[in-house]
């Protein structure tokens, strides 16, 4: 087998452990990357950045536990930003590990911003149902949510003074990893409430969100690891997605290395009629 | 040593080994995996939805919500050959409402509000390629037309933008992997073995 023949053949195993290197280097030795701030996360800070202290902040957990390297620095920056600027954040999930992951980056990043639970933050949990638990809750917030994830009744918090339907709601934002998620959102609530939504999604979503944040339907998109990296810079603190761009940048030039070589392999290799 | 992160470090590593091919310890974890994720889900389901949306209030007199109970209970017919048809009830039940919420919300918000933003003054070089990318998108879906020489034109470019949405499409899939797979590398090197500074 000849150089060319064998670049159209790497064996699988072998793309694994050079992938899991070129990662690991700049991991290990980071190197900054210069970020450009895109439109659509530009306009979901704006979304938050806009909104007056005090205002409730609905943000849904719609992820599980393998898009965690995504969502929880997503979940973590937009957090910081809702604490920083004083909102009142209310926790709802559609999925139920997403929903449990949130509770503790908010009571990490609540501890060291002096945030109370009660008070500036609570979690109403996990609900089954997708888009019935968001009809209902566009409608009447408290005949679906009656106790907070700890079991204290929500009449008893103080967060939810005058939350009684998603119109009391100033801002939602959705975590998802997909169906339901921030469609969801868009379908249920801000279509028939017209109450504005953000979203912070897989970059697998991100094209599929471009019709929504077109029409105006969507107010914003932090997209994957590379739009929280963003978020972090409009915040001014370097976490775990900014740490990772530069694994992110080595991973795509490695990826492109193999196509490109494929490319030439099989373009070298061609026999004559196959022109 | 934080015992959990070894614990869940290891069994990132038997997930891994699927790489090498399937084997006993791959399958064991993936057992695992499914095993905790339902039981997480059925306690959360039943602590948040059972007990405070259909049992504190039915046994507060809210005498309606005996529908949906035994309706749930129907469901769980299932498990029997001979009763399983009665299962179809609710299900039905569910299908119905979900089918209804589903049409209401995607006629105004994927209908109605994609078209009426579709509508754009062509004042701009991204409202001219969105405005051609709709036309020929659409013409190349339109199979009711004898195709003409330049209809055949005009769908073939729909083609191509569709071929270039997918690219993008993948790219992203691409680069959301590769997310996930620093996401476990920064946990692994850092969280676990700390040689991340």
């Amino acid at each position: 087998m000849t150089f060319m023949e064998r670049l159209q053949s790497i064996k699988r195993t072998t793309i694994y452990g050079l992938l899991i290197v070129v990662l690991s280097i700049p991991l290990l030795f980071p190197i900054s990357i210069p970020l450009q701030v895109s439109s659509a996360t530009q306009a979901a800070y704006d979304a938050i950045e806009e909104l007056p202290p005090g205002s409730i902040f609905m943000l849904s957990t719609d992820w599980e536990a393998s898009t965690e390297a995504e969502s929880a620095p997503q979940t973590e920056a937009i957090v910081r930003h809702v604490f920083r600027n004083d909102l009142r954040l209310v926790i709802v999930g559609l999925w139920p590990q997403g929903n449990f992951a949130t509770e503790q980056i908010v009571e990490k990043v609540a501890s060291e911003m002096n945030k109370t639970y009660g008070i500036d933050w609570v979690n109403l949990g996990y609900k089954p149902g997708g888009e019935v638990v968001l009809a209902s809750l566009a409608a009447n917030i408290r005949e679906v949510y009656t106790r907070d994830s700890k079991g204290t009744p929500i009449d008893d918090l103080e967060i939810c003074e005058g939350l009684m339907s998603a119109k009391d709601v100033d801002l939602v934002c959705s975590v998802s990893w997909g169906d339901p998620g921030h469609i969801t959102w868009v379908k249920m609530v801000q279509t028939q409430t017209q109450v504005p939504v953000i979203a912070a999604v897989t970059a697998v979503s991100v094209p599929g969100c471009a019709p929504y944040v077109q029409s105006g339907q969507l107010s914003g998109v932090i997209g994957g690891l590379g739009g929280a990296a963003e978020y972090e810079k409009l915040l001014g603190y370097a976490g775990k997605a900014t740490a990772g761009m530069g694994a992110q940048t080595f991973g795509h030039i490695f990826i492109l290395a193999l196509i490109i070589l494929g490319n030439i392999g099989y373009l070298s290799t061609r026999k004559p009629q196959e022109v | 040593m934080d015992w959990g992160i070894t614990v869940a470090a290891l069994l990132n590593i038997g997930l891994w080994s699927f790489l090498l091919g399937d084997n006993l310890l791959f399958r064991v974890v993936q057992s695992l995996y499914v095993g905790a994720a339902v039981a997480h889900t059925f306690v959360l389901a039943y602590r948040n939805t059972l007990i405070p949306n259909l049992w504190e209030p039915l046994l507060g007199g809210k005498h309606i919500l005996i529908i949906p109970f035994v309706l749930g209970l129907m469901l769980f017919t299932r498990v029997s050959r001979k009763h399983a048809q009665i299962s179809k009830i609710p299900i039905s039940f569910i299908v119905a409402v979900g089918a209804a919420l589903a049409i209401r919300g995607s006629l105004l918000s994927d209908l109605t509000q994609q078209v009426a933003s579709a509508m754009v003054p062509l004042n701009s070089v991204n409202n001219i390629v969105m405005f051609i990318g709709i036309i020929c998108t659409l013409a190349y879906f339109t199979f009711t037309i004898k195709p003409t020489p330049a209809m055949k034109s005009v769908s073939t470019l729909g083609r191509y933008f569709m071929m270039a949405a997918f690219g993008a499409a993948f790219g992203n899939t691409v680069m959301a992997r590769m997310s996930l797979l620093i996401g476990r590398l920064q946990f692994l090197l850092g969280d676990w073995l700390h040689l991340i500074k």
